[in-house]
């Protein structure tokens, strides 16, 4: 069973009083962790700062092969200490095999900054909906929403994919979406805002921008080249 | 990973949606039945219904309904047997899940150390 796990986090001011031992200490110990995830499957599509466009200031999203692959990470970073410094809500949800929500071939794609030039931008997005309730409307929105494929190919924007989360949430399903630009994230929304109006969806997003760096309290902890690493396993 | 068997814990927060009140008794009932049903299908797999509780003294919820699975895909299989049965029609959930722990301290305490090993106060 693929599953997909979304995490948003924001530092807490332990962060910003920890000594540099502390920073670099932790640091590595979570670095071996995320390792160790990747070792069990877990593969993580990049980092993006989203302070701008939520109350969280970063946005990650993973692909799992199981629940255990997820929870074994999160318990290694539990003891790595990585929730000391931070304040973190996590979803959780099972990949719905439906193609219509997948870009052919983005699995495949890990978003990486490139010098010089613009950074893209990744939106994660959840909805529910009074509706019939039933799974199948669950999963797969009626009538022109079947067209999204085309809409988000027409404006570059890449689907990871649809997440049941309705077990683990009050949430119905969730998504993770990157494009080049804000604007063709704002487009492709505002375009499925109006195909679903009718349905009197229930929408949460939150928009960040890829960063190259992790900005551990007021600085960017520039010698660390974490999305390299995430690359370096494929 | 222990051997042993995992256990998911489930949180099930829910309330009656306005549409509920605006069903015939009889669609009420038979409904009731059928959900019912299907909770009992996931019984016979191996889920416990620990008990189901009145919260709206401290929650903005009516009922938190405390479940264990033995497996996630009960979990699933039975939240979307309701969807399919119209449940999410008449009734709103806010939920959680986790896997069981006999020792969930053990993390902490490994970070706490760690935390010390790096001069942390």
């Amino acid at each position: 069973m693929s599953v997909g796990f979304i995490a948003l986090w924001k530092n807490n001011q332990r962060e910003y009083a920890a000594s540099p031992r502390d920073e670099w200490g932790t640091t590595e110990d979570i670095q071996t962790a995320f390792a160790m995830g990747r070792a069990r499957g877990n593969r993580t599509y990049g980092l993006y700062f989203c302070r701008w466009s939520s109350p969280w200031q970063y946005l990650t999203f993973w692909i799992s092969p199981s629940m255990a692959a997820v929870f074994d990470t999160i318990a290694d970073l539990e003891r790595a200490g990585d929730f000391k410094f931070a304040d973190s809500m996590h979803v959780f949800g099972r990949f719905v095999d439906d193609s219509d929500y997948l870009t052919d071939g983005a699995w495949d794609v890990i978003p990486e900054p490139i010098d010089d030039e613009r950074a893209p931008y990744g939106v994660f997005l959840m909805e529910r909906g009074s509706g019939s309730g039933r799974a199948s409307d669950c999963h797969r929105p009626p009538g022109s929403a079947l067209d999204l494929p085309s809409v988000a190919a027409s404006f570059g924007v890449r689907r990871y994919g649809l997440f049941d989360c309705r077990f683990s949430t009050g949430w119905d399903r969730f998504t993770f979406w990157t494009a080049a630009d804000p604007t063709a994230l704002t487009e492709c929304l505002a375009w499925l805002e109006h195909v679903n109006q009718p349905r009197s969806l229930d929408t949460f997003a939150v928009a960040g921008r890829l960063a190259r760096y992790f900005r551990f309290g007021n600085h960017l902890q520039t010698s660390l080249t974490w999305l390299n690493e995430e690359n370096a396993d494929t | 990973m222990s051997e042993v068997a995992e256990r998911i814990g489930w949180i099930n927060f829910w309330k009656p949606k306005d549409e509920w009140d605006y069903l015939s008794r009889d669609d009420r009932e038979r409904l009731l039945r059928e959900w019912n049903a299907i909770r009992g299908s996931a019984a016979a797999q191996g889920a416990n219904h620990l008990g189901t509780y009145e919260c709206r003294a401290s929650t903005s919820w009516a009922r938190v309904s405390l479940w264990e699975f033995p497996a996630l895909d009960i979990l699933i299989s039975m939240v979307e047997a309701l969807s399919e049965a119209g449940y999410y029609q008449y009734f709103a959930e806010e939920n959680a899940f986790g896997r069981r722990t006999e020792d969930p301290y053990r993390n902490y305490i490994v970070a706490a150390d760690a935390t010390q090993s790096f001069g942390g106060e």
